[in-house]
C-alpha cells in the first residue's frame, strides 16, 4: 500500500506514488537550479516538462495507472543521463580552468575532451550533511569537503575536543549554527565536489532519495508506509568500511552515548562561559586598579557607586544567563528537531541576532564582574584613598600658599608664611604616619 | 579499451552528427520536438531527450532554426521548428563536410576511390 498524489505536469494530470513524486520533484528542482542562470532556462525546463508529460501520458494508457518509482527513474534516464544536456554554456560548472582557454579560441566552440577525472575538480562547498550525522553533520560535511572518511574526521574532532580543552566543542557548535545544511541535490553535489552535469544530477537525485528512504524507514516507519520499497533498495547498497564502522560506533554508543555527549556539552558550555567571563572580569578589575583611567572609568566614577553595585550584580546575572542559556537553547532546539524527519533551520536573521546577543551577554557579564571585583577590593583601600586625597589637597595648599606668598609678598608677613609652611609639614608628617599605620593594619588584617 | 570508453566515443560521434541530422530533418518539413525525437528514433538515431532541447535552443540562438507556437488538439500548444535561410546554408556546408568524411572512411576501409581521385573527377 502506498500513498499517492495527483500532480499536474505541463497541464496533464497524473496520479503518482509518494516516493516517485519526491524523486521527480527533486530532479526538476535540480534542473531549475542548473538552468536558472540561463536567459531562457525557464522556457527550456517548460519544454522538458512538457515532453515528460507526453511520455508519461503515452505510458499511462487508460489513465488509471499510477506512476511508480521505476517509471520515474526510467524517465529520468531517458530525459537526461549524459552530461551534454547542460551544454557548453554552463562550462564554468564543469572545469575551473577551462573558461580562460575557451576565451582565447573565440567562444566555447571547442568542447574540452572527455575526461572523467577532470569532472571531479569542481570547487567543493562546505555543507553539513544531514544524512550522515552523529550530531549536526558538521564532521561528515567537513570530511566531504576535505575528501576523507567521516569516521576519521569524527575521531580527530573528539581528540581535538580533549586536546584543546573543549575549545573545539565551541567551534563545533559555532559551525553547527553557521554552516548551512545540504538540502537540495545541488547542495549535495557541491558538497561532494561533483559537477552538476546531467548524469551526476540523475545519480545524486537517486542516491539522496535512497538515503532519505533509509532514514525514513529507520526513524519513522509507522508514519510512512510508502517507503518500504526504497528502504529495501537502500539495504542492497554496498556499504563502505567507513560507513560500517560509523554505524557500529553509533549503535555502540547508542542512546546513552548521545545523552552523555549532550550532558558533556552542557557542562562544557557552562564551564567555558564561566571561565571566559571570569577571565574578562579579571582583566577589567586589573585595568580598574592599575590605570588611573580605569579608576575614573569603572572605579571612582559614578558607574560603581554604592547603589550601582546592585545594578551591576543584576547585569552580571543577565549576562551569565544569556551566555549559558543561548547555547543551551540551540541544543534543546536541536534535540527537539532531531525527532522530525526534516530538520528545521532558524531564519538567518534570528541566528545572527542570537549570536550577537550571546556576545553582548558575555561582554556584559565579564565587565560587570570585573567592576564588582574592583569595587570589593576597593573597600580595603578606601581609607587609604581618602588619606591620599587629603595629602594631595595639602600639597596643593602649600603650592598655593607659596605662590601667593611670592606674588603678594607685601600683604602677607614672612612669619605668617613660615608658620603656615610648618603647619603643612606637620600635617604631612602626621599623614605619613597615618598612612603607615593604616598599611600595617591592612597587612595584619590579611 | 573498456566498454564505457567505446560507448563514450559512440556518444561523441552521435553528438557531432545530431545537429546535422536535425537540419536535414527540418529541411524537408517543420516539426515539433516530440515529432523530431520520433523521426530520429525511426532513423535509428538514439538521443537523450534532454540534450535535444538544449541543442534546439542553441540552434535557435544561432539563427539556424526558428519556431512558432501552434495550437494542438491533444494538449498544450506546440513549438513548431523550421529551418532558416542561414540554417540552409549551414546545412549545405555540413553536407559537403559529411561527404568528405564519408569518402575518407570509405577509402580507408578500402572499398572506394580516394578523395583526391574524387576531386580530379569533379574537375
Amino acid at each position: 500500500m502506498k500513498k499517492t498524489f495527483n500532480i499536474n505536469i505541463s497541464g496533464y494530470v497524473f496520479t503518482i506514488d509518494d516516493d516517485a513524486y519526491d524523486l521527480l520533484k527533486d530532479y526538476l528542482d535540480t534542473l531549475h537550479h542548473a538552468f536558472a542562470s540561463q536567459e531562457d532556462g525557464a522556457e527550456l525546463i517548460a519544454d522538458i516538462e512538457q515532453r515528460m508529460a507526453e511520455i508519461l501520458g503515452q505510458q499511462n494508457d487508460g489513465g488509471m495507472r499510477v506512476i511508480t518509482i521505476a517509471d520515474a527513474e526510467a524517465i529520468i534516464a531517458r530525459m537526461g543521463r549524459p552530461e551534454e544536456i547542460i551544454e557548453d554554456e554552463t562550462v564554468e560548472w564543469r572545469h575551473d580552468g577551462h573558461e580562460g582557454q575557451s576565451d582565447e579560441k573565440n567562444g566555447p566552440a571547442e568542447a574540452p575532451p572527455y575526461n572523467p577525472a577532470q569532472e571531479q575538480t569542481v570547487r567543493r562547498k562546505f555543507f553539513r550533511n544531514p544524512y550522515n550525522k552523529m550530531l549536526g553533520g558538521v564532521c561528515s560535511g567537513l570530511a566531504a569537503y576535505i575528501g576523507i572518511d567521516p569516521t576519521w574526521m569524527r575521531l580527530i574532532a573528539v581528540l581535538l575536543a580533549f586536546a584543546s580543552f573543549s575549545v573545539a566543542v565551541i567551534i563545533y557548535i559555532i559551525l553547527w549554527i553557521i554552516v548551512p545544511e545540504a538540502r537540495t541535490t545541488l547542495d549535495f553535489m557541491q558538497m561532494q565536489g561533483k559537477a552538476p552535469t546531467m548524469e551526476n544530477i540523475g545519480q545524486t537525485v537517486t542516491d539522496t532519495f535512497r538515503r532519505m528512504g533509509d532514514t525514513f524507514s529507520n526513524s519513522d516507519k509507522a508514519n510512512r508506509p510508502g517507503t518500504h520499497g526504497s528502504a529495501d533498495f537502500a539495504k542492497t547498497e554496498p556499504r563502505s568500511t567507513g560507513k560500517v564502522m560509523a554505524d557500529g560506533l553509533a549503535s555502540f554508543f547508542g542512546f546513552v552515548g548521545k545523552v552523555l555527549l549532550i550532558i558533556g556539552i552542557v557542562v562544557c558550555t557552562i564551564i567555558e562561559a564561566a571561565f571566559g567571563i571570569g577571565l574578562l572580569g579579571c582583566i577589567i578589575a586589573l585595568i580598574t586598579f592599575i590605570t588611573p583611567y580605569g579608576m575614573t572609568m569603572f572605579g571612582d566614577g559614578s558607574l560603581a557607586g554604592e547603589h550601582d553595585i546592585v545594578i551591576m550584580g543584576l547585569l552580571t546575572a543577565i549576562g551569565y544567563i544569556l551566555t549559558i542559556g543561548i547555547p543551551l537553547f540551540f541544543l534543546l532546539r536541536f534535540m527537539l528537531n532531531n525527532n522530525n524527519r526534516i530538520p528545521q533551520r532558524m531564519a538567518k536573521g534570528w541566528r545572527v541576532a542570537m549570536i550577537a546577543t550571546w556576545i553582548i551577554g558575555f561582554i556584559m557579564a565579564g565587565v560587570c564582574t570585573g567592576i564588582i571585583a574592583a569595587h570589593e577590593q576597593r573597600g580595603d583601600w578606601k581609607s587609604w584613598h581618602h588619606n591620599a586625597d587629603r595629602h594631595r589637597e595639602v600639597i596643593y595648599d602649600t603650592v598655593v600658599v607659596e605662590e601667593t606668598g611670592i606674588l603678594d609678598g607685601e600683604s602677607e608677613s614672612e612669619e605668617r608664611i613660615d608658620s603656615l609652611k610648618q603647619e603643612i609639614r606637620r600635617n604631612r608628617d602626621s599623614l605619613k604616619e597615618n598612612a603607615k599605620a593604616l598599611k600595617e593594619e591592612i597587612k595584619k588584617n590579611r | 579499451m573498456n566498454e564505457t570508453g567505446i560507448n563514450n566515443i559512440k556518444a561523441q560521434m552521435r553528438k557531432g552528427m545530431l545537429e546535422y541530422c536535425i537540419l536535414l530533418l527540418l529541411s524537408e518539413r517543420r516539426a515539433y520536438p516530440s515529432d523530431i525525437i520520433g523521426s530520429l528514433s525511426d532513423a535509428d538515431m538514439i538521443v537523450v531527450e534532454g540534450t535535444l532541447y538544449t541543442l534546439l535552443n542553441r540552434m535557435r540562438k544561432e539563427d539556424k532554426l526558428a519556431y512558432e507556437w501552434e495550437e494542438s488538439k491533444k494538449g498544450p500548444p506546440r513549438k513548431y521548428y523550421h529551418i532558416t535561410p542561414f540554417g540552409r546554408k549551414v546545412l549545405q556546408e555540413m553536407s559537403a563536410a559529411w561527404d568528405e568524411i564519408n569518402n575518407t572512411v570509405k577509402h580507408l576501409r578500402g572499398s572506394e576511390p580516394t578523395v583526391k581521385l574524387l576531386e580530379n573527377n569533379k574537375k
